[in-house]
């Protein structure tokens, strides 16, 4: 989120705070923009219905690199430039399958970190948009657009969600 | 670089009958001088700018193509005006003959771009039928010896010809003047012609001597046969017409008198192909173990000082009178001699021993089973030794004296091999002019007043008559590399004849040979023809074989008890006079496999009573410091010791490599003995460890060599490898059997022809350019040799049965290597070849750990041109010896036998040129070409009609380790030992 | 989880608070160290430097330098090589594995595991690369387009397939090891006090600001990634055993391998995990992460693995026996069993298959000092293991006419004695600039402790 944006910020000092608060203002539909944690609340993620498609994404690298590795070797190793090993068959396929399998799962290790770095924002020299510097160390805070929510509920229910803090950016 | 612009103006290549037209060479050389002063980046250019860029612009190419690619650049000067002869890249072939002083062969030597590079057997030849010894393959080697007479010395100093020769005849003149005594000292000589121009010089020279002086003298058997048959001379002998041959210590398989020959005709009586029943049987008294020994099918070890007893008892036994004095070797000699006089006439009895008496009971034992006109003949002498030894020695007390005036040394090194050197050196010392003609570096040259060094055999033109009656021809292949002169050609000169040597041989057969054949009338066809066959049989005028005068010498039948040696000559070394030459002291002796060194050999028992290991140094009378070597088969309370080392001044391959042996000899009847001298030693406590390249030498009962006796052999030609039938039955496999649509290689291997002489083993070295590694490398167990001769002992380590077995790349059709080798540098051909690409290998020598057979070198080291390997690899001369059509190997890539690939791609492309499809036989690898024995045979499997073929389908065939499913394409004929049960 | 805490009690002591984690554990990070750092580093340099000239001596005059031979082909680069690989097992095995399984008690060890992973790993890589007779040609081994044919490689090579296997398990696991480190670089940044730390680490930690949207696609990315590469934890050691399996040289030729093989390099690596772990809880009083606990546990894991070791050397020795096969027979009991490579067979056995019963004891389990010499005694064992099947394979194969015996030369010595420098050196720079424990993780577990025990500190009970 860019910073021109006002944001209301709701800062609370544990895991459980934070997820009473969510759930309390849920109960009144509103919905934080985003939750910042020091580490991952698997809760908070369902209550935010937060689905990553990732494994998906890794299971077609899979499929269609393999498909691909084996293409290749069959081609170099019978179409291309056959060559008499030992008395084996061109086609020596036993021997294939060691070498697709390792190159399945560098392909999809590659092509996975790259879909998490372009869909997660994170890769070398980004510049971070930190909104609290606590949250990497012990706080836990809900993230609001000013924009878009009633302030003064917003400011009470969090009050009362026994937020530590609340502040606006 | 200067040196290099010598050699290329010299290797301009001869025809017979035709020197090199001085306008070529002299632009050759000019064309090098510019091309090497730039290569140079050359001090000697004066710094002009024209220079400078010209010097530039060269190095910058030069830079950019040194990096581009990883092979070192080789300069290649090209004739600038091509001799008809010669095609560049094109291989020509020409007959000549060897002769050291000791061994002839006839050879064919094969020339390419005007330099030998290769000796190969000469089919022609009634005598060698082809066969070479690892010696002969070798002797091209020594044609590039940096170390060799580059010019005529004076006590040192370089003259010029003109200076030592006028110098020279000065001094005879003056000396024949006031009636002075000139002794010609040689080895022997066999050339006709030679020995012309000798007498021609003597008759210059009055009161001139001619000695003969050999190295491995024969002297007690010369003598011994002129007791007996009124002629100076040894006998021919036919081991192809014996059934039962008994030898007495006589290596003729190895270097007795003439291996090859010897070779030849026993091996062709011990093949068991085309229905062949028999074979001959082979007995053999000796002391240590010798590559005949190891052949026999029985072997009885014996101290020297036995053998006279021993032939007594024999001979008593065979006439009837009763034996006199037994020993410990007596038992099998009652039925020895039952087996001899059934075998009357077609048995054959050699001693290899140089005492007068002995040769006297060995002649009185033939002539007693009639073998003289059948297995021996007296009327064919064999001229290949001369030299008596009590002229010698007394030669040497006239020299002492001071009677001798001049000595000239032709072919013979004294002061390294006359037993009491001392004494000879005091003798020359006293002798006002001594002149070596030797052609390479030795000891006596070095102490004789004039060197008038003499050309390489491949320089030089000659004759020689090793038989009565079978002429060889020697023609030179190349200009002398260095400032020499063939020593004929220098005894003419002094003797005032100036005909050029070449010219004077010609006159010579033109009159004495020429009139002996009728083919051709014309002198010139006669001598055009022999040049081309290399030899010149006029036939054998026939004649009843003379009636022998028994001279039966009082046998005193002496056995001592103290340590005996025994000296004998290494199959690789001889007596020593090739030992300047790496390929040969680098090439396993076929017994022991050790190299660089002798070693004093003691039996397993005398080893363990006297507390003796593998190693230990000993120190022999008092004087004589050498490691001992525990060998299988030696004789208990002897030791045995190889000639021919301890070199002083031979060059930098040999100087300082183990101890010279010589002065063990003792003199007994006149001849110097090389058994029989007592001897104690004492051990230093030291080790010194002597490289072998094998050192386990038990089967433990693995079915490697598969053998059998002949019994079993005529009960069931299969007996000893019903495995191979087995393993055929349990022939599965996971692929499609491997076919081979046009050639498919085979090498067959007979072990029972094999006698394990090595001759192959250097042939391939030749032929391949495989690097010298030197001792330490040898140790470390990194030989390179592309093929291996192992050698295996069975039963009782006191009279072991030895096998030796040929090890070269399998070539197998489901190689194991091949698998393994990431970057596919090792595939399979079509033609069921297993091939290398050096350039392609990375060498992770994962082909090398899975080869069973351990068949693949890696070159550990840069090999060529590397100061830690200083051998003939190293110097520009010495390089010239390499085959242009295999690549020299760089450091870090795996190489292997490859079955002489370029051979058969020469071949394919002859047959090509003529049309017609190629018969497989037509291609013989290196191996199979030197081998004697023709235990090798190489050939087309897809060809039915190829002798390979057949052997592969012969009963007796087997493959190396053929459980593992390998599918090789070498296969084994087993060994029958013509053992009585 | 729950119920993995709840037989284990807390995984840490000390009733921690958040911000102790994130304090404890960074506190030595970019921090002066002490006087033992240095000498360690010291010492790691003198064994790089005859590395580093041992180096210059094979790739200069060339592998001759050493005592390998025609006859054994292999020495002690293959050897090292194998060893190292093994050890480098122990991170991914233990990350993967136990997240698989959701062992939460891994998270205090695992950062550590991972990096000595690495390290190993890299040292490994170099020795293939050295081996080469011409090692400046290595990229033969790659199958890219070329102007030779083109000609690609052989597929069936063994070598090829540990090309692959090596290189993608280096990337893999650097990779792995590194996501896991993005959140924590991510707290150092916020906590940094100087601003060039800040800014190296805001680097290292790739923008990471800890949004649920951010957790979500790290967290599916880690298990993704933690699913495959327990794939390649078993594989590469069994690629790397058919190096040897599939060959025909007898010692080398058995099905045995694959599984003998990657069992072995779990056994070395965890035995080296623990040697870590005792040596960055007695530095940095980690005690409260690396508990007593952790260490019982892969104590456990060792000696359950030792008998399995055990159990493999005793088949081989069966088959040699049962398979009739006299090469194999001969080379197992006349040359290992007994004979010239009699004293390296039975080091490896006693150091891995008797010496770690002694941790059946739970005296010899909680005596750290014990531990940590008995974890050393197993990695040599290791090795020994490694010297029996590469080097008395060859020495003793087919033909005896071609038996010869191996020593290394001082320059083989020179390379490992290198390698063994560069792990340390490495691991000492990770000890200085990398929290050693993954401070998100354990917080996450902080919580169970929290939920599960209240906030009082909970008597272990190790039922």
């Amino acid at each position: 989120m860019n910073s021109t944006k006002k944001a209301i910020v709701g800062v609370f000092g544990s895991e459980d705070s934070l997820m009473d608060a969510l759930c309390m203002l849920q109960a009144e539909n509103i919905e934080p923009e985003e939750i910042y944690t020091p580490y991952p609340v698997h809760e908070a993620l369902r209550a935010l219905k937060r689905r990553s498609r990732l494994s998906w994404a890794s299971w077609f690298y899979g499929f269609f690199g393999g498909i691909a590795v084996l293409a290749f070797l069959y081609y170099t190793a019978v179409i291309d430039w056959p060559l008499n090993y030992g008395g084996k068959p061109f086609n020596a396929f036993p021997s294939f399958i060691t070498v697709t399998l390792v190159l399945i799962i560098l392909i999809v290790t590659i092509f996975t970190l790259l879909t998490f770095s372009i869909r997660a924002k994170i890769y070398p020299f980004k510049k971070a948009e930190i909104i609290d510097e606590r949250v990497t160390n012990d706080k836990f805070i809900m993230v609001f657009d000013a924009g878009k929510v009633n302030r003064d509920q917003l400011y009470a229910s969090l009050t009362q969600a026994e937020a530590e803090e609340i502040y606006e950016k | 670089m200067s040196k290099e612009k010598k050699y290329y103006q010299h290797i301009r290549e001869l025809k017979p009958g035709e020197f090199v037209r001085n306008r070529e060479a002299a632009s050759e050389l000019k064309h090098n001088s510019d091309v090497i002063s730039l290569l140079e980046g050359s001090a000697t250019m004066h710094a002009s700018r024209r220079n400078f860029l010209k010097l530039a612009g060269f190095s910058t190419v030069l830079g950019t193509v040194l990096n581009s690619c990883e092979k070192p650049i080789h300069k290649a000067i090209p004739y600038l005006i091509k001799p008809e002869e010669i095609t560049p890249g094109k291989s020509e072939y020409y007959a000549s003959s060897y002769f050291d002083g000791e061994e002839f062969c006839s050879v064919l030597v094969k020339s390419r771009d005007g330099r030998p590079i290769k000796i190969e057997g000469n089919p022609m030849s009634s005598l060698t039928l082809g066969g070479t010894s690892a010696r002969v393959q070798a002797s091209v080697l020594s044609l590039y010896d940096d170390d060799r007479y580059k010019t005529p010395l004076k006590s040192g100093k370089e003259v010029s010809w003109e200076t030592a020769d006028s110098e020279i005849t000065a001094g005879f003149k003056e000396i024949s003047a006031r009636g002075g005594r000139i002794v010609l000292l040689t080895s022997s000589i066999i050339s006709p012609a030679a020995a012309n121009a000798i007498n021609g010089f003597l008759n210059t020279f009055p009161g001139t001597g001619h000695i003969t002086c050999d190295t491995a003298s024969c002297s007690g058997m010369l003598l011994a046969n002129e007791l007996g048959f009124g002629i100076r001379a040894l006998p021919s002998y036919y081991f192809d017409k014996a059934e039962l041959i008994v030898s007495f210590g006589a290596d003729f398989l190895g270097t007795w008198i003439s291996p090859v020959e010897f070779t030849t005709r026993y091996a062709a009586a011990r093949k068991l192909k085309d229905k062949q029943a028999d074979i001959s049987r082979h007995i053999q008294f000796e002391t240590g173990m010798s590559l005949t020994g190891s052949n026999a099918d029985e072997r009885y070890p014996i101290k020297p000082s036995e053998e006279k007893a021993l032939l007594a008892a024999l001979l008593a036994s065979l006439t009837g009178t009763e034996s006199s004095g037994t020993t410990a070797a007596s038992g099998p000699v009652a039925k020895l001699s039952g087996e001899l006089l059934s075998k009357r006439g077609k048995s054959l009895v050699v001693c290899g021993s140089n005492d007068t008496d002995i040769q006297l009971l060995v002649n009185q034992i033939n002539y007693t089973l009639d073998n003289y006109g059948n297995t021996i003949d007296i009327t064919r002498p064999v001229y290949l030794r001369r030299g008596i030894d009590p002229e010698m020695v007394k030669l040497v007390e006239d020299m002492n004296a001071g009677t001798v005036d001049a000595l000239l040394l032709v072919n013979t090194n004294p002061v390294y091999h006359y037993p009491d050197a001392e004494k000879f050196i005091s003798g020359m010392q006293k002798t006002g002019l001594t002149v070596s003609l030797s052609v390479a570096a030795d000891e006596t040259s070095a102490m004789s007043s004039y060197v008038c060094p003499a050309n390489h055999y491949l320089e030089s033109w000659g004759d020689a008559e090793p038989v009565k009656d079978h002429f060889g021809i020697q023609q030179p292949l190349i200009n002398p590399v260095f400032n020499t002169r063939q020593w004929e050609e220098s005894l003419l000169r002094w003797s005032g004849n100036l005909t050029g040597y070449k010219d004077y041989l010609k006159k010579y057969w033109e009159q004495n040979l020429f009139p002996r054949q009728k083919e051709k009338n014309r002198f010139y066809d006669f001598w055009v023809n022999t040049l081309q066959q290399g030899v010149f049989d006029p036939g054998i005028t026939p004649g009843g074989h003379p009636s022998m005068k028994p001279v039966v010498p009082e046998s005193n039948p002496l056995t001592s008890e103290g340590i005996e040696v025994h000296l004998y000559q290494s199959v690789a070394l001889g007596t020593g006079r090739h030992a300047n030459n790496p390929w040969l002291q680098e090439m396993p002796d076929p017994v022991t496999k050790a190299v660089w060194e002798n070693y004093a050999a003691v039996s397993p028992k005398f080893a363990a009573e006297n507390g003796l290991e593998d190693y230990d140094l000993i120190e022999i009378n008092g004087n004589m410091n050498i490691p001992v070597m525990i060998q299988p088969g030696q004789a208990f309370g002897t030791i045995s010791i190889a000639l021919g080392y301890g070199r002083k001044n031979s060059g930098k391959v040999a100087d300082g490599l183990g101890v010279n042996a010589f002065p063990l000899m003792h003199l007994a009847g006149g001849n110097f003995q090389p058994g029989g001298s007592v001897v104690t030693f004492t051990k230093k406590g030291q080790k010194h460890t002597v490289a072998r390249s094998q050192i386990f030498g038990e089967l433990d009962g693995r079915p490697i060599v598969r053998e059998t006796t002949l019994e079993e052999y005529h009960r069931d030609p299969a007996a000893g490898n019903e495995l191979h039938q087995e393993i055929e039955k349990k022939h599965v496999s996971l692929y499609a059997e491997p076919k081979y649509d046009g050639f498919h290689w085979g090498l067959s291997v007979d072990l029972n022809s094999c006698t394990g002489c090595g001759a192959c083993l250097i042939a391939c070295q030749a032929e391949n350019n495989i690097p010298v590694v030197g001792k330490t490398e040898v140790s470390k167990f990194r030989i390179m040799h592309w093929i291996r001769i192992d050698r295996y002992y069975t039963g009782n380590p006191e009279q072991p049965d030895v096998v030796h077995q040929p090890v070269m790349c399998m070539h197998c059709d489901n190689a194991p290597c091949e698998n393994v080798c990431p970057v596919s540098a090792t595939p399979h051909n079509n033609e069921g070849l297993n091939q290398v690409a050096y350039t392609r290998c990375i060498g992770t020598k994962y082909c090398i750990n899975n080869c069973p057979y351990k068949v693949r070198k890696f070159n550990w080291f840069q090999y060529a041109q590397n100061p830690k390997f200083d051998y003939h690899a190293n110097s520009d001369l010495g390089r010239l010896v390499l085959n242009p059509d295999v690549t020299v190997r760089e450091r870090g890539v795996v190489e292997k036998c490859s079955f002489c690939a370029q051979r058969i791609q020469e071949k394919k492309l002859t047959a090509k040129l003529e049309n017609r499809v190629l018969n497989g036989e037509e291609v013989q690898t290196a191996c199979v070409q030197a081998c004697p024995a023709k235990a090798l045979v190489f050939g087309d499997l897809n060809n039915p009609g190829n002798t390979v073929t057949g052997n592969f389908k012969n009963e007796r065939n087997y493959y190396l380790l053929e459980e593992l499913h390998t599918l090789p394409s070498v296969g084994y004929l087993t060994k029958i030992r013509n053992k009585q049960t | 989880m729950s119920y993995a805490t709840e037989i284990r009690g807390p995984l840490v002591l000390g009733n921690k608070k958040l911000s102790q984690v994130s304090d404890d554990i960074i506190a030595p990070v970019g921090s002066q160290p002490g006087k033992w750092w240095y000498a360690g580093m010291f010492i790691a340099s003198l064994m790089l430097v005859y590395g580093a000239y041992a180096l210059y001596m094979t790739f200069t005059v060339g592998i001759g330098t050493w005592n390998v031979n025609n006859s054994v082909g292999w020495g002690w680069e293959i050897v090292n090589f194998v060893w190292w690989i093994g050890i480098g097992h122990a991170g991914t095995a233990f990350s993967i594995f136990l997240l698989l399984l959701r062992q939460t008690w891994r998270t205090s060890i695992n950062r550590a595991a991972e990096a000595m992973t690495v390290a190993a790993v890299l040292c490994a890589a170099l020795f293939p690369l050295i081996h080469m007779g011409r090692p400046w040609l290595f990229f033969f081994i790659a199958p890219y387009p070329n102007t030779r044919g083109p000609l690609w490689v052989n597929y069936n090579s063994p070598l090829f397939w540990d090309f692959i296997a090596i290189s993608a398990y280096l990337l893999i696991s650097a990779s792995f090891w590194y996501l896991g480190m993005i959140p924590d670089f991510a707290t150092i940044r916020d906590k940094a006090a100087t601003r060039i730390k800040k800014a190296v680490y805001s680097v290292l930690s790739f923008g990471w600001t800890g949004s649920s949207r951010e957790w979500m696609r790290y967290e599916s990315t880690g298990f993704v990634l933690g699913g495959i590469a327990a794939v390649l934890v078993v594989s590469v050691h069994s690629i790397v055993s058919t190096d040897f399996a599939s060959s025909v040289i007898p010692g080398w030729h058995t099905t045995l391998f694959p599984p003998y093989f990657v069992v072995g390099a779990i056994f070395s690596g965890f035995a080296m995990v623990m040697t870590l772990m005792i040596l960055i809880r007695k530095i940095y009083h980690f005690g409260d992460y690396v508990t007593d606990r952790h260490l019982d546990a892969i104590a456990r894991i060792l000696v359950f693995v030792s008998l399995i070791m055990g159990t493999a050397y005793l088949t081989e020795l069966f088959l040699a026996w049962y398979s009739g096969n006299e090469y194999e027979g001969f080379l197992i009991f006349k040359n290992r069993v007994t004979g010239e490579y009699a004293f390296q067979f039975w080091a490896m056995f006693i150091c891995n298959a008797i010496i770690p019963q002694l941790f059946w004891s739970k005296k010899i389990r909680s005596n750290l000092s014990i531990a940590f010499v008995i974890s050393l005694i197993i990695n040599l064992g290791m090795w020994f293991e490694r010297f029996n099947i590469v080097v008395t394979s060859l020495s003793r194969s087919y033909l005896p006419s071609t038996w010869v015996s191996y020593h290394p030369s001082h320059i083989e010595v020179g390379i490992y004695i290198g390698t063994i420098g560069l792990f340390s050196a490495a691991i000492l720079l990770f000890f200085r600039y990398i929290p050693m424990i993954a401070i998100h993780e354990v917080k996450s577990v902080l919580k169970h402790n929290e939920r599960e025990h209240g906030m009082g500190e909970l008597k272990p009970d190790d039922q």
